[in-house]
């Protein structure tokens, strides 16, 4: 299974462009980077959480089969709220596995900040309980909930979260298609204003428009360069309790280490052959729990392990080179595509000012609401 | 939203009406989604409810009804609270809330 194409719009406040122009501007850069034709694509799917409520759109696949001019191709939207875009490209494989597409383009798209932050809000809210939607909980709110038991259990302090932020900013800084490419202070962060309590404006990933697209296709049906094909090693989904409040533990995640337990074991891979990941810091407190989660580091010792360094640019495992959901931008449908361009752009050598030298397995992290939803993948240089 | 969603919720809204238990965690929501006005205090609370498979205990979640600051550990009790405003209907939901005990 290989990664042919791959494509990410600018991550932003993006006045000038609609959700349909997005995915035009994804979509077809893709097509061009894997050489596919329209005609060519026998499967769009789009990974979007929002464009219903958000956009009055609820007829997404075939809108981007139309703007792209693929007639004849099956489309549709996959949603799994902010893990939409992870889920979408798990599609594509499943569905070129069984035979049923021999190339598949999945979009990832949201637009978002054509509307207010309250009604944002209230909209992401639809990946939570109804209990959780009635208490008036935010997701800044329900990952406060975990992160004061995180502190309980392992006695961090606020400050310590701050680490993730000037990692990720810092990333951003060498990333040009990043919504924030400047690097900020520890100071910074911590003078920011705190959004539900303990986590503060920069421990949060912002609203974001943007898009981002790959093309897949299976070894028989390729004849592109060698060299600029990256393999998808594998691709795993597991789900958790929707509700917070029925999870076994608060200090984990546990759709994700279901995913990735099952990741490793279909790529062959151990967490330690690991060059380079893209991990779900939808808060600072998500990016603390990932790396523990994925089996980068020991449980409760992720934070440590951030404020040393160990996941920045040169460490021994770079994490979020992309700037992360924080500094790159959250377009909740996006996310889970533009992690998977960012690891092909590692891995064909193509990352620019921010390549990891030598990159030849990367992991991606997508989690859909609290936790209820993890995609991981994990990609291999040919 | 509509009164017969109002009441079909009522179903479940007063089930932990009386209920006591203990906050485990907690967050104070600054900014708060449509139809909420922050800050306001959310606290989660470990209780024994209905389920006897769950060893006696189970969470739930909901807003913070007192002077005091909730803390870790304190020791609560559910108390019937208005939880939303009259929306075209004209129908107020009621449900509940935590406070110290």
């Amino acid at each position: 299974m290989l990664i042919t194409g791959a494509y990410q719009t600018k991550f932003g406040e993006l006045w000038d462009k609609s959700l349909s122009d997005l995915i035009f501007e994804a979509g077809s850069n893709a097509m061009k980077d894997a050489g596919v034709k329209p005609a060519e694509v026998d499967l769009v799917l789009v990974g979007n959480m929002l464009s219903g409520q958000l956009e009055g759109q609820e007829h997404l696949g075939a809108v981007a089969a139309e703007a792209l001019g693929i007639n004849q191709a099956a489309a549709m939207r996959v949603e799994a709220a902010c893990a939409s875009g992870g889920v979408a490209v798990n599609q594509a494989v499943n569905a070129i596995k069984a035979g049923a597409a021999k190339t598949a383009l999945v979009i990832g798209a949201e637009k978002m900040t054509d509307k207010s932050s309250g009604e944002v809000a209230l909209s992401l809210m639809g990946a939570a309980s109804e209990a959780e939607r009635q208490a008036g909980l935010t997701f800044v709110g329900l990952y406060g909930l975990m992160a004061r038991v995180y502190f309980d259990r392992f006695g961090l302090k606020k400050d310590d979260l701050a680490h993730v932020a000037v990692k990720n900013h810092r990333h951003a800084s060498l990333n040009p298609k990043a919504q924030y490419p400047y690097a900020v202070d520890l100071e910074t962060v911590l003078k920011s204003s705190c959004v539900a309590s303990p986590l503060h404006l920069f421990d949060c990933a912002p609203i974001t428009d943007g898009a981002a697209a790959v093309v897949i296709q299976n070894r028989r049906s390729t004849s592109h360069d060698q060299k600029r094909v990256v393999a998808i090693a594998a691709s795993q989904v597991a789900t958790d309790s929707v509700s917070l409040t029925k999870r076994q533990s608060l200090v984990e995640i546990g759709a994700t280490k279901t995913a990735v337990k099952k990741a490793y074991l279909e790529a062959g891979v151990e967490a330690s052959e690991v060059d380079v990941a893209e991990v779900h810091d939808c808060f600072s407190i998500a990016e603390i729990m990932a790396v523990e989660d994925l089996g980068f580091c020991k449980k409760g010792e992720g934070a440590k392990a951030i404020k040393r360094g160990e996941f920045d640019f040169g460490g021994r495992l770079p994490v979020n080179l992309s700037g992360g959901l924080k500094a790159c931008g959250h377009p909740v449908g996006a996310t889970g595509v533009k992690q998977v361009v960012e690891l092909a752009l590692q891995l064909r050598g193509e990352a620019g000012e921010r390549q990891v030298k030598g990159a030849k397995v990367g992991l991606a992290h997508n989690v859909g609401g609290s936790g209820g939803t993890a995609v991981v993948h994990l990609l291999k240089k040919i | 939203m509509k009164a017969v969603s109002v009441w079909r919720r009522q179903k479940t809204n007063y089930q932990n009406l009386g209920i006591v238990g203990k906050v485990v965690s907690k967050t104070r929501i600054i900014e708060a989604p449509q139809g909420f006005v922050g800050p306001y205090w959310v606290v989660m609370v470990a209780a024994p409810l209905r389920s006897e498979s769950f060893e006696g205990q189970e969470r739930v979640v909901g807003q913070w009804a007192d002077v005091v600051e909730p803390k870790i550990g304190m020791k609560v009790v559910g108390v019937l609270r208005r939880i939303g405003e009259a929306g075209s209907s004209g129908v107020i939901e009621y449900g509940v809330k935590w406070k110290q005990l």
